[in-house]
């Protein structure tokens, strides 16, 4: 069984006339080491199907599973924690905690454990290193560039070893140049993590890195051309 | 890096918004430290009043009775005395009238305290004492020497009362010239703090005190050699004890003659027991027969009989005595002139001695009229009574009936040597006494001329004062008068010689009547409200302000509850930063308090005693209730936020929803006119309510109408129903304001809400300030239609409604005149602890008045309750007093009283009918109080009224009336009062108008109004502040829009506009929401006349929060118009 597998996933609002069916019944699949663009047009529901991949949001109908957990079944404290454990985000905008230093905001996920175990720190540390933040360590993110935000947050998003990394327009707020080496660095993470990977975004460039590439039109899943 | 450290980080990284919700919790800690600061520095400062006038004194004894001034000597010398005490002072003390006789009109003073002391005196108090005043000198305090304006050197008279030991209101009593004058020199003025206001009745209000020589005072009113207090003093705090009080009773052994009694063998071989005031005592007769059952006691009971008479042929001014004859020697035999023994005498029998039968010429079987006073006079008046008897035997005079000393002795009568120089306190007329009648008195003084039997004698002439003048008896020969003496075991508590651990209870009555703390915490309370609101408002700006960092948290995979701790031991930071600042802040804010107090308040407490103390325990509480409130207040804040789901927060939304379904809407005006029914249903019926639940119907309805105006106001923005502004409707911008009023629903009825709440309270509480004008007027008020009412220091005997008894004090035919339409009813008075609103102190022993059936015949006053069951009581509750009540389940007696209702509930809290106190009487022995009726706002505040009956039964040492009540009837009260202040100032009479007194009395309850209006001002112009906060926040928010709007074309006028209808939208919604609050709530006491709306003070209020929200939105529009559009712009 894939490592990460959508049933018939579903997701209408509400509205004052009927509701506003924005994804209709999703069927995916995806197995580690694996990765995947999510096209489309604005407000198809993109982010809402990354929101629900993280478990921020949950599906009116159909069932995800992602290591073999329904997270949609768990309770707010396992969910919490099995979002802690098996996923990384990495939004378009980077959210930083502007009080924080680069290291203690690669560190801030293993602080919902409690105390920072010493590995986790030699984890940030190499993964910063890893992203070319080695000598920004004590940097607050107001004294970074976009683009070297963006890599805190990717260090930040895979410092837990998730089973699945999702990124929101990870260079959407990036210019060109930036944006392309962020997009290297992630696949280039990703396939060293050996973790899976769903980028949502507008960027073809971006998704032509990407192995698999799957548009989202009419709130279906359709494989882009 | 860890949690703690991730704490601190973020509280100092956005230290602003911190700094600003610290600020809110210091005013809100600071609020509650104040208050309760406030109530320690009135326990404070009453307990220093307390401590700094009765100096070293612990414990004081005053009776009516003189003793022996070496009785404190004795009592010093007691083992046990010296193991808590050092000091015991004999001391004469009374009240009294002075006089600065200034050539320009004199000044007169009443209700001075009188102390005669010695020069050891002033060791009871602390610092240097003045020199001890000589015989013709007197020391004043500044407050007395500032009311009649003396000085050191001056002259003045004293005037008080003598102390005669036979009690006024008998019969033989002495009611006239009863006042004594001393002229004396001012040797010095002293300070009014130290023994200068030494009082002993605990009160805030500077006494107005005089020391003289003891000697001369004694001597003045006729009892030298003699005191009638005594000041204890310990050495340390163990003479606070009740150890040390009961040793000091216990130590307390005043002899026979100190209470007036005495034992004495006579030469005819018996011994007597005698009392100084003519009548023994009750419990001394009862002591006596008990003592010396053995010894063959005999009652005897002597009075006065103007006239025995038979046929046409009388006898004047004769003494007859009421005694059971008995044979045996020494109490017998009394025989006939033939010398046989004289038989019992029947109840209709008398027997008259030989020389009084040879007078009036009547033999055995002959018909005797006796001619006597009533035991008792009412007002003065002695009235004369008769009473027929047969002629039973004739008693030879010799042997026990030729024995003067069956008649007590009466100074002014027995003790003069012919019956024409009698300086009698009776009717009494020379020109009656033949020459016979003063060679019977020459040969054998006061023998009685008649003799009946005891219970005849007793059935005619006892009264509350006794029925027996000696009790003799056959002791056999051997134990000294000493033994015999003690053989009574008199207990001097029986003759009110009491101490009372006068320092113990005014400490204890320290604690106040009112709680101060809890009163200004209620005071303070919309600062309170306020600042907590704002905490909660600033709070929830900065986590809003915050929402994607949150978010971000959330999506990494923070549960809430961790979410929680984080953000809430923030706020835990923050909340004890800002009260520990606010602890600071509130010994300010107190001290600002008590500033107030002494000055534009002062009417709340009559006079500016008030100094600043503040207990660690109040800084202890203040910082624990600031922190305990503002986290209740975060974590509420924090729930809601909990609620929302992370990719909202990371989009930096903080809205619950952002559908705005109908329903809601239509659900919310359901429960709003729900509440909006109850409110009025509410509003209706509490007028027909008494006390505390009246109170709390009255902020029930309101705050109903508050509640139903705030959940309208919410679920009309939550539904979105607001209207849009596209299309043609009128007034586009107006509609786009509300539009914009209802983006974030929560903060905007958080502002609504403070504003509201505020405007209510400062309305509806002004509606209920007291006016002294509509409340005096007309008997049903809380004048009881009595234009003046009039203390004096001495009492009065005679009948100020008869010419007659005008006439015997001396006024005028002129005041005659004016007076002789006014109805004047006298009450008597016990004098006691001021318990009405102007003293502060816990009253234990409250004044108690004897309200003559005059006033219950007459009636009137306005009642707050009454336990009335009849038609005739409840159209004059007055009879409930008349009342029989059944005794207590410990077999005390059960007395009706009336009070006033601020008295008992306030005072005494007592509130409401059918509950009881307990006061002591006389004899020191409890009395049950229930109460049946509750006076409202009236002139008798802070006194218990009971029956005169019943104040006699209790009271019966306390002769004449010290309390009038006058009605002018029409005529110039102004004129009334000097027609009455000018001839009876000896008396110490002063008047004044019922209306000036319940000005006095409301001055209190409005000025807690007063002070209640300026705080919730305070808090009013705190929520102002709050809404310039969420508006400013508003539009920092908004920045984008707002530039946006400027872009396409809004002039900067239109979208300053924009911004102050907004303000203006929301300031509009709370006021009105708070002043239909009001209304609701007022307007049924309105139609029933207990409240008025004071309409331009009102708007006044209101027009400044008006103003001061105009300003708040001004500033919201600088901020706006100030911001760079560019760079709003690019932001969107």
């Amino acid at each position: 069984m894939p490592e990460l597998q959508l049933n018939g996933i579903s997701k209408s609002y509400p509205t004052r006339s009927e509701p506003l069916e924005v994804l209709r019944g999703i069927d995916c699949s995806l197995d580690r080491g694996e990765n995947l663009a999510v096209l489309g047009p604005s407000g198809c529901g993109k982010t809402t199907l990354l929101y629900i991949l993280g478990t921020l949001d949950a599906p009116s109908s159909g069932r995800v599973s992602l290591g073999g957990v329904n997270p949609f079944e768990l309770g707010e404290r396992q969910l919490a924690h099995f979002r802690n454990h098996k996923i990384g985000f990495v939004f378009q905008d980077h959210h930083l905690l502007p009080q924080c230093s680069v290291l203690e905001n690669v560190l801030v996920p293993t602080l919902a454990d409690g105390a920072v175990a010493a590995e986790a720190v030699a984890r940030a540390r190499m993964l910063l290193e890893r992203v070319g933040l080695s000598e920004r360590l004590d940097h607050l993110p107001s004294e970074l560039s976009g683009g070297e935000r963006q890599r805190a947050a990717i260090a930040r998003a895979l410092v837990n070893r998730p089973l699945l990394l999702l990124a929101d327009e990870p260079t959407g707020n990036l210019d060109r140049g930036t944006a392309s080496n962020v997009a290297r660095l992630l696949m280039e993470l990703q396939a060293q993590e050996q973790t899976m990977l769903i980028v949502v975004t507008h960027s073809l460039e971006l998704a032509g890195m990407l192995a698999r590439r799957v548009e989202l039109n009419d709130g279906r899943l359709c494989e882009a051309s | 890096m860890n949690l703690a450290r991730l704490i601190l980080r973020t509280a100092a990284f956005h230290w602003r918004t911190n700094v600003a919700v610290a600020l809110a919790v210091a005013a809100a800690t600071a609020v509650l430290t104040g208050a309760l600061a406030v109530g320690d520095s009135m326990r404070g400062s009453l307990a220093h009043l307390v401590l700094d006038g009765l100096g070293r004194i612990d414990e004081v004894l005053v009776g009516d009775r003189f003793m022996c001034k070496e009785l404190a000597e004795e009592l010093a010398a007691q083992p046990d005395f010296a193991r808590y005490f050092e000091q015991a002072e004999a001391v004469v003390f009374v009240r009294g009238t002075l006089e600065n006789p200034r050539p320009t009109g004199a000044l007169r003073a009443g209700d001075v305290s009188v102390f005669g002391c010695d020069a050891s005196f002033w060791r009871l108090g602390y610092g240097t004492p003045p020199p001890q005043p000589e015989k013709n000198e007197i020391v004043l305090n500044d407050a007395l020497a500032a009311a009649i304006d003396a000085r050191a050197g001056d002259e003045v008279l004293l005037r008080i009362g003598s102390a005669s030991q036979i009690p006024a209101d008998s019969a033989l009593g002495r009611k006239t010239e009863t006042v004594r004058s001393r002229r004396l020199r001012v040797s010095h003025v002293i300070p009014d703090h130290g023994l200068g206001r030494l009082s002993l009745h605990p009160s805030q209000q500077v006494p107005r005190n005089a020391f003289v020589d003891r000697a001369m005072l004694a001597d003045v009113i006729g009892q030298a050699e003699k005191v009638n207090a005594i000041f204890v003093a310990g050495n340390d705090e163990a003479a606070l004890s009740t150890e040390a009080h009961a040793a000091l009773a216990a130590s307390f052994r005043p002899r026979l003659v100190d209470f007036g009694i005495r034992i004495e063998p006579h030469e005819l071989g018996y011994v007597q027991c005698t009392s100084d005031r003519m009548l023994l005592e009750p419990v001394a007769v009862s002591a006596a027969l008990r003592a010396f059952a053995a010894d063959r006691p005999q009652a005897v009971f002597t009075y006065l009989a103007n006239t025995i008479a038979a046929g046409d042929k009388q006898i004047p001014y004769s003494t007859i005595t009421g005694i059971d004859f008995v044979s045996e020697p020494p109490l017998g035999p009394f025989k006939s002139p033939a010398g046989d023994p004289i038989a019992p005498l029947k109840e209709d029998e008398i027997a008259l001695n030989s020389w009084a039968a040879d007078d009036l010429g009547t033999k055995v079987g002959d018909s005797i009229e006796i001619t006597y006073f009533e035991p008792e006079s009412t007002h003065g008046r002695v009235r004369e009574k008769t009473a027929r008897f047969r002629l039973a035997a004739i008693v030879a005079l010799e042997g026990l009936a030729a024995d003067p000393d069956l008649t007590p002795q009466m100074p002014g009568v027995t003790d003069r040597l012919s019956i024409g120089d009698w300086d009698a306190p009776f009717p009494f007329e020379p020109g009656r006494v033949r020459k016979q009648d003063e060679e019977y008195w020459d040969d054998h003084r006061t023998t009685p001329k008649a003799f009946v039997s005891l219970a005849t004698a007793r059935r005619l002439w006892s009264s509350r004062f006794g029925d027996t003048t000696a009790v003799r008896f056959a002791p056999p020969p051997g134990p000294t008068l000493v033994a015999q003496a003690d053989q009574l075991h008199l207990q001097p508590k029986d003759f009110g010689l009491v101490f009372t651990p006068i320092k113990r209870l005014g400490l204890a009555a320290a604690s106040g009547t009112t709680p101060f703390d809890a009163l200004f915490i209620g005071f303070s309370l919309f600062i309170e409200i306020s600042a907590v609101m704002l905490v909660a408002l600033l709070f929830r700006l900065g986590v809003e302000q915050r929402a994607s960092e949150i978010g971000l948290l959330s999506a990494v995979g923070w549960d809430n509850r961790k979410l929680l701790v984080l953000l809430a031991a923030e706020g835990a930071l923050v909340a004890a930063l800002g009260a520990a600042i606010g602890v600071l802040i509130g010994v300010g804010y107190s001290w600002l308090l008590i500033v107030g107090l002494s000055t534009w308040w002062l009417s709340a407490i009559g006079t500016p005693f008030l100094e600043l103390y503040v207990t660690p325990q109040t800084l202890v509480v203040g910082f624990a209730s600031g922190v305990i409130i503002s986290l209740v207040m975060i974590a509420w804040t924090l729930r809601r936020l909990a609620r929302l789901p992370a990719r909202r927060l990371l989009a930096g939304q903080t809205q619950t929803s952002s559908v705005r379904v109908t329903s809601v809407g239509r659900r919310g005006l359901l429960v709003s006119a729900a509440l909006a029914v109850l409110a009025i249903l509410l509003a209706a019926f509490a007028p027909a309510l008494g006390g505390t639940a009246q109170a709390g119907a009255f902020v029930g309805s309101g705050a109903l109408v508050l509640a139903a105006g705030l959940v309208a106001l919410s679920s009309r923005l939550r539904s979105g129903t607001t209207k849009s502004w596209t299309g043609n409707e009128s007034a586009p911008i107006a509609r786009l304001a509300t539009r914009n009023s209802a983006r974030n629903p929560s903060r905007s009825t958080i502002t609504v809400g403070l504003m509201a709440v505020a405007s209510f309270l400062i309305i509806a509480l002004s509606a209920f300030r007291l006016d002294p004008a509509s409340e005096s007027a007309g008997r049903e008020s809380g004048s009881g239609g009595f234009a003046l009412i009039a203390q004096s220091d001495q009492p009065i005997h005679q009948d100020l409604n008869s010419p007659t008894g005008r006439g015997d004090l001396g006024l005028s035919p002129a005041a005659e005149k004016i007076l002789h339409s006014a109805e004047i009813i006298a009450l008597r008075v016990q004098s006691g602890d001021d318990a009405s609103c102007l003293n502060l102190y816990q009253p234990t022993q409250p004044r108690v008045l004897g309200v003559t059936p005059a006033l219950v015949e007459r009636g009137g006053f306005a009642w707050a309750a009454t336990a009335a069951a009849s038609d005739a009581e409840r159209k004059n509750p007055w009879l409930l007093l008349d009342r029989k009540l059944a005794v207590d389940a410990d077999g005390t007696p059960v007395i009706p009283a009336v009070l006033d209702f601020n008295t008992a509930e306030y005072s005494l809290h007592k509130g409401k009918v059918g509950e009881r106190l307990t006061i002591k009487n006389e004899f020191a022995q409890d009395v049950r109080l229930e109460i049946v009726g509750l006076l409202k706002n009236s002139i008798l505040q802070g006194d218990v009224l009971i029956s005169e009956a019943n104040f006699l039964a209790q009271f019966p040492r306390v002769s004449g009336y010290r309390m009038f009540l006058i009605d002018s009837e029409g005529a110039d009260a102004l004129r009334v009062r000097e027609a009455l202040e000018g001839p009876l100032s000896d008396f110490g009479f002063t008047a004044e108008s019922t209306r000036d007194r319940l000005a006095a009395l409301f001055a209190v309850q409005n000025t807690y109004l007063s002070t209640f209006q300026s705080l919730g001002g305070l808090g009013l112009l705190l929520g102002t502040f709050g809404l310039a906060t969420a508006q400013l926040r508003s539009v920092l928010e908004r920045r984008g829009e707002l530039a946006l709007l400027r872009a396409t074309g809004f002039r900067r006028a239109l979208v300053a506009r924009l911004v102050m209808l907004e303000t203006t939208l929301l300031l509009v919604a709370g006021l009105g929401i708070g002043v239909l609050a009001a209304l609701v709530a007022v307007v049924p006491y309105w139609f029933l006349g207990g409240a008025s709306v004071p309409w331009l003070s009102l708007a006044a209020t209101l027009g400044l929060v008006l103003l001061v929200g105009w300003l708040a939105g001004f500033v919201a529009v600088r901020a706006t118009l100030k911001s760079d559009l560019l760079v709003a712009l690019r932001e969107q």
